[in-house]
């Protein structure tokens, strides 16, 4: 049996990292919090990887489901960034009574780089979630996840249920310190890179640059017009918020290029599986919480454009430093 | 490559020959926002229970632009007439997919 966080007082916000081992436990621990909210007559959203999905269901037992709703993660959260205006959308929905929230953003087999922006998303909780009364709880696979990814659940949730325990972190940090260490240097790219310095009145010489460089690319012609919108709006930050001016970087990215030198090296044709657009600028995010939630059509700052850069692309890496603001977009080929 | 430096792509307005509307060609961005003010400033006088607006050559709209055609889309509305588009491009129809409600109102022509 695992100890379900308690009820919350009005206005707490409650962010629990579920360390499961097995089926068994994961069933248990998102069940019993799913089964007290029910019982509350509370808001249930459930936001997992798809194969959790039905084990889920299946253990509710008839008639569980009803009044909750489902999500897989694996397409909500493909790119980590879009999730958490997907969690603000659901606690607005039901603006008065507490949402409670399973969130399970990390799972076996993401990429370095999504792991490191589902951290981010995680850490961010707290600060969009502050003084709200609901709960996230955040399931994490102890066994197929590394040890430096539980490590870092450690220091983003303030409390976490472990073999049946709900026991304080004292790990936990709070977002801002924990941005300086997700804040790290991007890999500079391993193949050619296509690049565009722009400014005031550069906007549609952007588009053109980075549409002509798209055509040579395996994209679909919808996926290159999500591309050149996702640009243009981070070009547009740049001149609007970024110092006026900014650099677009362009390139491919392929599996077997990242393990394989000798396929850089002039070897064997690799595989591209996707392209990257960095965009470059003297900015600085005035709010961590930029982009992570719905705007309106008519808002004129730069989270209208940093949330439709998270709609459209598949993963966004971010990095803000003294330096400046680089975002890298990604949309996959395949 | 050196930074960009020269004017801003146009964007221009003409009139319809055939019915009540106006062509616009060109980008509708942040570069080209007065442009675009001033060329939906001049749809809106085109006298007419149905005003056309001929996107087929704008290649892009960025989503400022797609809120100034609700906007002008309204405003026309108000007065008992419509404001009807054509040809959106890809940039126009995902701008309003992502923003539903807000984009309900905006008659675009199949």
């Amino acid at each position: 049996m695992i100890t379900v966080p308690a009820p919350a007082g009005p206005g707490a916000f409650v962010h629990p990292a579920l360390f499961y081992r097995d089926l068994a436990e994961y069933l248990s621990g998102v069940g019993d919090f799913v089964r007290t909210a029910l019982a509350a007559d509370e808001p249930v959203l459930v936001a997992v990887p798809g194969p959790r999905l039905d084990p889920l269901r299946e253990s509710l037992g008839t008639g569980g489901g009803a009044g909750i709703t489902w999500t897989d993660m694996t397409e909500l959260g493909r790119n980590p960034g879009r999730v958490l205006a997907a969690l603000q959308e659901f606690a607005d929905r039901h603006t008065g009574r507490a949402a409670r929230i399973v969130g399970e953003p990390i799972w076996p087999g993401r990429s370095p780089a999504e792991v490191l922006e589902a951290t981010r998303h995680e850490a961010l909780v707290n600060t969009a979630f502050a003084g709200r009364p609901a709960t996230v709880l955040c399931p994490y696979d102890v066994v197929g996840l590394a040890p430096d990814v539980v490590s870092d659940a450690r220091r983003t949730h303030p409390t976490s249920i472990e073999r049946g325990r709900d026991l304080p972190s004292p790990a936990y940090a709070d977002a801002s310190a924990l941005a300086a260490d997700l804040d790290r240097p991007l890999p500079e790219p391993a193949g050619p890179v296509a690049r565009l310095a722009y400014s005031h009145g550069g906007l549609a010489q952007v588009r053109e640059y980075a549409e002509e460089w798209a055509r040579g690319t395996a994209l679909s012609p919808a996926r290159r017009g999500d591309l050149i919108m996702a640009i243009s709006e981070a070009a547009a930050n740049s001149l609007a918020h970024g110092g006026g001016k900014g650099t677009l970087r362009l390139w491919t990215v392929g599996g077997p290029a990242t393990q394989e030198p000798e396929a850089v090296a002039g070897g064997p044709a690799r595989a591209v599986t996707g392209v990257v657009a960095e965009i470059e600028d003297g900015g600085l995010l005035a709010d961590p919480l930029a982009g992570r939630r719905r705007p309106s059509l008519a808002s004129a700052d730069g989270g209208r454009g940093l949330w439709m850069i998270h709609q459209l692309c598949d993963l966004v890496e971010v990095r803000a430093t003294e330096s400046g603001f680089t975002l890298r977009l990604h949309l996959a080929t395949r | 490559m050196t930074p960009n430096t020269g004017a801003p792509a146009p964007l221009t307005a003409l009139p319809m020959p055939d019915r009540a509307g106006a062509r616009l060609s060109g980008s509708c961005d942040l570069d080209t926002r007065q442009a675009l003010s001033t060329a939906l400033g001049v749809v809106a006088g085109i006298p007419g229970p149905v005003v056309h607006l001929d996107l087929s050559a704008v290649v892009f709209l960025d989503p400022t632009a797609v809120a100034a055609l609700v906007q002008a889309s309204a405003d026309l509305g108000g007065q008992g007439r419509r404001l009807l588009l054509h040809d959106a491009p890809y940039s126009l129809r995902k701008v309003v997919e992502m923003f539903p409600d807000e984009c309900a109102a905006l008659e675009v022509a199949a």
